[in-house]
């Protein structure tokens, strides 16, 4: 585990979100915006398991997913501002990325079967490959869960479901919306299932690390939920949860768990690295023109 | 040759390529598939033929993940009316990943499913719901008659799509054997050559001026082509009928070319008349033949109301030749 690139990949998710909320409050983004601060040792601990060729599947929240997988915050940047540049040409916006193997969409659960396929094909045509796909909490709200599930374990596929469970959707808790349990619905259709409360990259790292390795051999799907919490609100504002709760979350952030384990100067060096980073992508970003659409030529 | 031969021939030809599979419901010999048109795949293919349970979303998305991973999935979708099952995976997902994602991906995945009344099945197994997709961008829709062949525009569908296609099957046309290069009581069958969607011209006296042009697709096409039996027979009125074989895009060169020409039209389809299909076509008349037309465009379509299991009272909703020739006389006047 190399802790120094760990902590890279979550401060830059960190810093990244957390100037996206200042421009967004400049009135320089379009739409809204889903931030995944809180939740960074999820994404870095199970992406960077990953090769270039597995396929990564997210959700609204994805930019930590994404910036885990491609770490491109330019072409994240760009997208979300609409202008040149931007990874998906300003068509998609903070919602709809997709580059190389990585693919997000903006409906609760309805990517899921996609994730399915994409995992069918790769064990068809004999390849290594896994799809990750990131679904929460809310989205175990959403049937075409269920129906996935069912297909993902008659067909045994290499497919890893990451719930996670950051105990909220949009603003109603888990409490009103989860009948029985997250296990008990996965154990129903006989996936393989873990669960872990943790926003440690050092306990989570290991974890993944055997889940993905244990995929890629049996080529079998498995369900791993992942405890943690949002420590912004569920888009830009309006946050109208407990603050004393919050604060028991803001002491267990992913970011203190891993800086305990650098030294001071490193942690220095990579925040000055990633925050240069980001200074010099957003004063280009910003003088860039906005994408155009091209229509085709109508009949 | 049958409509249902034609498609099911053409499935075994397709399935050469081990790249084409098919994904859909009670699938597997020696069932065949619920109208049949999967016999003897999955004896021939076992791995491309995939039998699942009952969850059309999850099927067509999952043929919508392999097509982005260069497969060439092909959805049976068992009745048309389960089509409203798949729709969030043909809205937002399907239609939308090539171009949300800026051409980065290709989703060439074809949902087969049979439309359409006339065998008492009910209420929520005989509708023709291909036209609430009509406004979804980057779809296309097509609808093989018996006067095509079924099984030529399947295979074209699937080797050339790179994105999701609807392809609609007539339910009643699956016994019937294909008309085409044939005469239907004299009426001859002109396959329109400049056309890349499968348009064709079924006239009794094509060298005459014809009185009515009547514009329709799929299942409602062989009711067209009684119709211009019929109408000369009994009223001496000549009557065109265009048979688009896409449903979307529009062959609209071939629609505003006849328009013009004849300026009296009938646009007859078998979904609800409200907002559908009929509506499409007649405003683009509108607003391209306005000058041409002799009549304003007159549609036929099914009654906006459930469709009885009844035989008699099906009737009473679906379009049919009694109610067809009635439209004509009126527009002949």
């Amino acid at each position: 585990m190399n802790y120094v690139e760990l902590y890279r990949k979550s401060y830059l998710i960190r810093q990244f979100e957390s100037r996206l909320l200042e421009l967004f409050s400049q009135g320089k983004l379009f739409g809204t915006t889903h931030t995944y601060v809180g939740q960074e040792a999820v994404a870095v601990s199970a992406i960077s398991q990953l090769s270039d060729s597995d396929i990564v599947f997210s959700n609204h929240r994805c930019h930590g997913h994404y910036l885990a997988k491609e770490d491109d915050p330019k072409g994240l940047l760009s997208e979300i501002m609409g202008k040149e540049g931007g990874v998906c040409a300003g068509r998609g916006g903070s919602q709809h990325l997709c580059k190389n193997n990585f693919f997000s969409n903006g409906i609760q659960g309805g990517y899921l079967p996609n994730a399915l396929g994409m995992a069918f094909a790769e064990k068809y045509r004999g390849t290594e490959n896994i799809v990750v796909a990131f679904i929460g909490d809310g989205t175990l709200g959403e049937g075409t869960v269920y129906e996935t599930l069912n297909l993902a374990s008659l067909w045994k596929v290499p497919l890893l479901i990451v719930i996670e469970n950051n105990r909220y959707a949009q603003t109603t808790p888990i409490e009103q919306n989860l009948a029985g349990s997250i296990a008990g619905r996965v154990k129903a259709f006989g996936i393989e299932y873990g669960e872990i409360e943790s926003n440690n990259i050092s306990e989570l790292y290991p974890r993944f690390e055997k889940i993905i390795k244990k995929i890629r051999l049996i080529k079998e799907p498995h369900v791993e939920v992942v405890n943690t919490y949002r420590l912004n609100a569920h888009s830009k504002g309006d946050d109208f949860r407990d603050q004393k709760e919050i604060d028991m979350w803001k002491d267990r952030d992913p970011l203190i768990y891993i800086k305990e384990l650098l030294k001071n100067k490193e942690i220095q060096d990579i925040e000055k690295e990633v925050n240069d980073r980001l200074f010099s992508i957003e004063t280009e970003v910003e003088k860039l023109p906005f994408s155009t659409i091209k229509f085709p030529k109508f009949q | 040759m049958t409509y249902l031969e034609s498609l099911n021939t053409a499935l075994h030809e397709l399935m050469q390529n081990d790249n084409v599979v098919l994904i859909g419901e009670d699938l597997l010999d020696p069932y065949g598939g619920a109208f049949k048109v999967s016999k003897g795949l999955s004896t021939e293919f076992p791995k491309q033929v995939i039998s699942t349970p009952i969850s059309e979303q999850a099927i067509t998305g999952a043929a919508v993940g392999m097509a982005m991973r260069g497969m060439k999935p092909i959805v049976e979708i068992m009745f048309g009316d389960f089509i409203t099952l798949c729709a969030d995976q043909i809205i937002n997902h399907a239609t939308k990943y090539h171009w949300m994602f800026n051409a980065q991906v290709d989703v060439p995945v074809v949902i087969r499913t049979p439309m359409g009344g006339g065998r008492g099945y009910g209420p929520t197994h005989s509708q023709s719901l291909e036209s609430m997709f009509l406004s979804v961008p980057n779809l296309t829709i097509v609808a093989p008659s018996i006067f095509h062949d079924p099984g030529k525009m399947l295979k074209k569908c699937v080797n050339n799509a790179n994105n999701p296609l609807l392809f609609i099957e007539s339910k009643v046309s699956y016994p019937k054997n294909l008309i085409q290069g044939k005469d239907l009581n004299g009426v001859h069958i002109e396959y329109l050559p400049e056309s890349n969607n499968d348009s064709l011209l079924l006239e009794l006296y094509p060298e005459e001026q014809s009185d009515v042009l009547i514009i329709t697709y799929g299942g409602m096409s062989e009711v067209a082509a009684n119709c211009v039996y019929e109408s000369f027979i009994s009223e001496e009125i000549i009557v065109t009928v265009l048979v688009l074989g896409s449903v979307k895009p529009l062959d609209t060169q071939s629609i505003v070319t006849l328009a013009r020409k004849i300026g009296r039209i009938l646009v007859l389809e078998e979904g609800c008349i409200t907002g559908g299909w009929g509506a499409e076509v007649s405003s683009i008349i509108h607003e391209r033949c306005l000058h041409s037309l002799i009549k304003p465009v007159s549609r036929l379509g099914s009654k906006d109301f459930p469709i009885p299991a009844s035989m008699p009272m099906e009737l009473e909703i679906l379009p049919n030749l009694g109610c067809l020739q009635k439209k004509v006389v009126e527009l002949a006047k």
